[in-house]
């Protein structure tokens, strides 16, 4: 026994020997690791193209490990191009590896196919699961089915199914699913009850429901008809009354289901406020649940009191109480309603850190401007603690605002009585750590400094900042910790202690994703090259200026580390439409409507056709065809835009046109071309630079012809021109506030054998702003003056909806004393005022204008004469559209031409002036 | 003797499968799964069965052992992602995380394992760190324990307990004895439920793909 116990043993051993010899060996396969032989890349089957083969950052002679290889798995997913890889490895001593990689696909069209009574597009529109254009994935594709499924439940199909069908484009990462969606039987409605205990009859209840015995179940109407029901309740003034599916019985056999519905009004609800006129509604749903009643009455009585100082009843105050019954809850706001005033101005006493223009500013409703626009009682009442938090920040955190009332007048003062209190500052501020950069650099990033305001949120705040510093200068993995501590009375020292990361370099660009794009294109906009840091506010812009291309529908820089102090940058783009055609017909009058019988003036089609291809040669310039045809005018337009000229970045568009177009004094035919460059200067201000080649011959000319208005005779334009713009509008197309302003000066010289030898300038101003709560006002005023011999064509004309809206289209000015026709001028000045206010509250979209125009068209600047100024005004309607407002203006000539009695109308879309 | 042998099984046991994770053709990683954007892969899933980072699961069947540390990889995934509740984990916290693990296996073994995929001890501390920033969330979550009734207990110590108890021949103490205890384990059963419940809804939330042909 001891002798086989003793043999069993020393077989153990030798086990374990022959263990640790394994091991042993296994360790000497160690010293001489794997090598990587070989690296092969597939995707989808084929193999990669050298932008892939570029992102699998395993090479040939390495050596080879599991880490490694999955270091490279996980750097090519974060690329987000693939949707799955796997690595195969063969061999021992030399590794070949092969990356199998599936290229992420992407829905390109769903299509639901329903039996016929079921809308495919409401089905189709109830999928969220799965988006054109979005990622595809079998996961997303059963979330969808599932989604599908339930919508039709929710419609009484209960038994519908959804069989779902994904087929994959050719040679793309596109998949085109189809729904295949059985609805199957539904259920009949067999019984519906109303239990509980509803208080009316059950009849008055049913009249209001669509759910009906003997029609189908739809689970969505159903609760539609609780909906219903409690609407019912409510507007009875029973806001808590409870209505429950009580109920849902089905029978398989019989597809039939019985229902009922527990209804219960509870309590009713009575809202009275008594001395003033309020909306219940603002108060009601506070009394819709069950609540804390003494929480619910201050929170009610709170906002009555708003409401009212929203109407300048400053002074209003409530007494509120409750009564109950048994049957009934009577909330009761009994108002002392005080004298309306209109608040004008705000004073603040008591300030010592800011202006009462800077803390105006900071409270936000310095830009209104306090003398016209009517200050909102409510927001008063917020203003203290506002102005409290203000100074927090400061570091003031004691701060007490009052606010009370005095009375100038008719009106009232706002009076803000600020005791600031004592401030806490920074004593001693210290940065730790820091060795990239110098402690000047990294002070002069953050806003907390020794002496200044101490405030622990804003410590926050400098952390960001001063990460995101070293972002923006290539390191990464830096990270900054705040703290600080009382050092004195109201004294904080402050302690910044950096971690800094590493700096970091582009290693390789990747730009995957182009087919018609070439890459010197993507090249131009990318800030960075490799080599470079990594500055992470570069990559910022560099994807920014990709997008502004405007040729791709998606722009990803993927940052993919390959070590600690290189990284790769990804640049995945996919391509936009490159194509567009558009069409557009409409009619149009010949003169403008002088009555509402429009068909009295001769009416005929007007219509616009454009062929637009983006992309052009992979360079991200467009080229786009456009025509117009109308009564009046036909026009054929090619544009070539590019955003650089001969390697300058430079927004450049080159056209060349051909039109005909009758005037109210002339028509002219014309051929141009152009050459416009456009420039940002700064944030607001644009420079537009234009050279301009034209050659006009005057078809018709209602006029006396002179030495450069010839009729049948060519004259030629050759100019160079300069527009300063700045638009500092809220809303290009329906402003509301802001201004825009705008300067050209023209000079056309006669070169190229060119007749044209003149001077013109002219500018334009517009102020838009809110006056009162409700109203907007604004100004536009235009000007120019020109020199030497300017052709008709080329002259200054006004009158019509967007100049003077006392005279027909280029009626105002000086006339041709024969044929009463306007000639145009070398000098023009014209103001045009405008107040608008709304005309329905429940229509905001549609408002009513009032409008007052001044000025006029003058032959030359000599006969420039403010005696001579013509004045306009009217009345119209605006209509809000995306857009800019559909109008109707009604002008009256202050001193109209003989005869004419009705007003000027014009209808006209989009923005006035 | 009894030790001898375990250490035997395990350097016999382990390293064959860590060795063919090493040397074995075939598929050696990829992508075994994809949480809300995130990336596991099949190293990550064999690390974890390798260091036991997370529960492997009863299953002896290598597929179906990493089918479930894979599941608890994505809980864990979920778990930090959906609560958004993204502490920074202490470093001295996974460093000692990472003493207990290495002492767990034993300091050559775990030099074995680490030599098997490459790696270093510190390579294991991001796993680590994931592992004890979902665990925290979980806890936080939890903190305030599950109320657990008299009632509960009285039908746990009659239904469950006493049958028990019979059962292995033992005569079941009063209920007032055990109380205490039976208040610990029901109270721990229920934080369980509650909180398997919590990291499934959680999954459902989220937007997973398993790739399961990559873990064979």
């Amino acid at each position: 026994m001891r002798k086989s116990e003793s043999a069993f043993k020393a077989g153990l051993l030798l086990l374990l020997a022959a263990g640790v010899g394994a091991g042993r060996a296994s360790a000497v396969r160690q010293d001489a690791p794997p090598i990587v032989a070989s690296v092969v890349i597939s995707v989808d089957g084929e193999p990669a193209g050298p932008e892939i083969q570029n992102l699998v950052t395993l090479v040939p002679g390495e050596p080879y490990s599991v880490k490694r290889t999955d270091a490279a798995v996980k750097r090519l997913f974060q690329t987000g191009l693939f949707s799955d890889i796997q690595v195969v490895k063969e061999g021992e001593t030399d590794v070949r590896l092969t990356f199998l990689l599936a290229r992420k696909l992407r829905v390109r069209k769903i299509d639901v196919r329903t039996e016929k009574g079921i809308s495919a597009r409401k089905l189709k529109d109830e999928i969220y699961a799965l988006r054109p254009d979005g990622d595809y994935t079998p996961d997303k594709v059963r979330r969808a089915s599932a989604e599908l499924t339930a919508v039709l439940k929710k419609d009484g199909y209960f038994k519908a199914a959804v069989e779902a069908r994904s087929v994959r484009a050719e040679d793309e990462p596109l998949m085109d699913v189809a729904f295949e969606v059985t609805a199957g039987r539904r259920y009949a409605v067999t019984r519906f009850e109303i239990t509980g205990d509803p208080g009316v009859r059950a009849a008055d209840i049913r009249k209001t429901l669509v759910t009906r015995v003997g029609q189908p179940y739809v689970p969505s109407e159903l609760e539609a008809d609780i909906g219903r029901i409690k609407d019912f309740y409510g507007t009875r003034g029973y806001p808590r009354a409870e209505i429950v599916l009580e109920r849902e019985a089905f029978d398989d056999a019989a597809a039939a289901v019985s229902l009922s519905v527990f209804v219960v009004p509870h309590e009713r609800i009575r809202i009275m406020i008594q001395g003033a006129k309020v909306p219940e509604d603002i108060v009601r749903p506070i009394w819709e649940e069950r609540i804390f009643e003494e929480w619910g009455l201050a929170q009610s009585e709170a906002r009555v009191l708003a409401y009212l100082r929203d109407q300048g009843y400053v002074f209003a105050t409530a007494t509120s109480s409750i009564e109950k019954t048994p049957d009934e809850i009577r909330i009761i706001h009994q108002v002392n309603l005080g004298r309306n005033y209109k608040i004008y101005e705000a004073v603040f006493d008591g300030l010592r850190t800011f202006t009462a223009e800077e803390l105006k500013q900071e409270l936000g409703f310095g830009q209104t401007g306090t003398l016209f626009s009517g200050l909102g009682g409510a927001k008063l009442f917020e203003m203290p603690a506002q102005i409290a938090r203000i100074y927090e920040a400061r570091g003031f955190l004691e701060t007490r605002a009052e606010l009370s009332f005095r009375q100038i007048g008719p009106d009232m003062t706002a009076i803000f009585t600020v005791e600031e209190g004592p401030q806490q500052t920074i004593g001693r501020l210290a940065l730790h750590g820091a060795a990239l950069f110098d402690e000047a650099t990294l002070r002069g990033r953050i806003a907390s400094r020794s002496g200044g305001p101490f405030y622990q949120p804003n410590l926050r705040k400098d952390i960001e900042r001063l990460e995101a510093f070293y972002l923006d200068q290539g390191v990464r993995g830096t990270t900054v910790n705040a703290a600080a501590e009382p050092s004195g009375d109201r004294l904080f020292a402050v302690d910044f202690e950096i971690a800094e990361g590493r700096r970091v370099k582009i290693a390789k660009i990747v730009v995957v994703g182009l087919k018609a794009t070439v890459r010197g294109t993507i090249d131009r906009e990318l800030k960075l090259k490799e080599g470079d840091p990594a500055r992470s506010d570069l990559i910022l812009d560099s994807k920014r200026g990709l997008e502004k291309l405007g040729i791709f529908s998606e722009v990803k820089i993927e940052e993919i580390p390959v070590t600690a102090e290189s990284e790769n940058l990804v640049v995945s783009l996919r391509e936009g439409e490159r194509f567009y055609v558009g069409a557009g017909v409409g009619l149009e009058t010949k003169t403008e409507p002088q009555s509402f019988a429009l068909w009295d003036n001769a009416v005929g089609p007007r219509g616009t056709a454009e062929f637009i291809m983006g992309d052009v040669f992979g360079r991200a310039a467009q080229l786009s065809l456009v025509s117009q045809f109308s009564l009046m005018e036909k026009r054929g337009v090619a544009s070539w835009e590019d955003r650089y000229f001969l390697g300058i970045p430079l927004q450049t568009t080159f056209n060349a046109w051909i039109e005909r177009e009758a005037l109210v004094s002339y028509g002219f035919d014309q051929r141009g071309i152009s050459l416009s460059g456009l420039k940002a200067l700064g944030s607001d201000w644009v420079s537009l630079t234009t050279l301009r080649w034209t050659s006009t011959t005057l078809y018709f000319l209602d006029v006396a012809e002179n030495q450069v208005d010839r009729q049948h005779f060519p004259f030629s334009v050759t100019s160079v021109s300069e527009s300063i713009i700045r638009d500092r509008r809220d809303d290009s197309f329906n402003p509301e506030r802001g201004t825009f302003f705008s300067v050209v000066g023209e000079w056309a010289y006669p070169l190229f054998k060119a007749e044209s030898n003149f001077l013109k300038f002219n500018f334009k101003y517009q102020r838009f702003w809110p006056v009162l709560r409700t109203l907007n006002f604004s100004l536009t005023v235009r000007g120019g003056v020109a020199r030497g011999d300017i052709p008709i064509h080329e002259r200054f004309f006004a009158g019509g909806s967007n100049s003077f809206r006392g005279e027909p289209f280029d009626r105002l000015g000086p006339k041709d004393p024969t044929s009463e026709m306007p000639v145009g001028g070398k000098a023009m000045l014209l103001f045009n005022f405008e107040l608008h206010f709304p005309l329905f509250s429940s229509a905001p979209a549609l408002s009513g204008a009032v409008f007052y125009d001044k000025g006029n068209i003058f032959a030359n600047r000599k006969n420039f004469d403010l005696g001579q100024f013509e004045d306009a005004f009217g009345v119209g309607v605006r209509y809000r559209t995306p857009l800019g407002p559909l109008r109707i203006d009604f002008g009256w000539n202050v001193r109209p031409p003989e005869g004419r009695k009705q007003p000027v109308i014009f209808i006209t879309i989009g923005n006035v002036f | 003797m009894a030790a001898i042998l375990l250490l035997g099984g395990l350097a016999g046991l382990w390293p064959s499968g860590a060795a063919g994770a090493q040397q074995r053709s075939g598929v050696v990683d990829g992508v075994a799964a994809v949480v809300n954007g995130l990336v596991v892969t099949l190293a990550d899933v064999r690390i974890a069965e390798a260091f036991g980072i997370v529960e492997s699961g009863p299953s002896a069947v290598p597929e179906e052992r990493r089918r479930f540390i894979l599941g608890r990889l994505i809980d864990q995934k979920v778990v930090i992602d959906l609560a958004r509740d993204r502490t920074p984990v202490d470093p001295a916290k996974v460093g000692l995380e990472l003493g207990r693990l290495l002492a767990r296996i034993g300091r050559s073994e775990a030099r074995i394992r680490l030599d098997v995929f490459g790696l270093e001890a510190d390579d294991l501390r991001p796993y680590l760190e994931e592992k004890i920033q979902s665990d925290t969330i979980i806890a936080n979550r939890f903190v305030h324990g599950a109320g657990v009734s008299l009632r509960e207990i009285e039908a746990y110590y009659t239904e469950t307990y006493v049958p028990a108890q019979v059962k292995l021949g033992r005569t079941p103490p009063p209920m007032i004895e055990v109380l205490d205890a039976l208040e610990a384990e029901l109270q721990a059963a229920k934080i369980e439920g509650q909180i398997a419940l919590w990291i499934k809804n959680l999954r459902l939330q989220a937007d997973i793909e398993i790739r399961p042909t990559n873990l064979k």
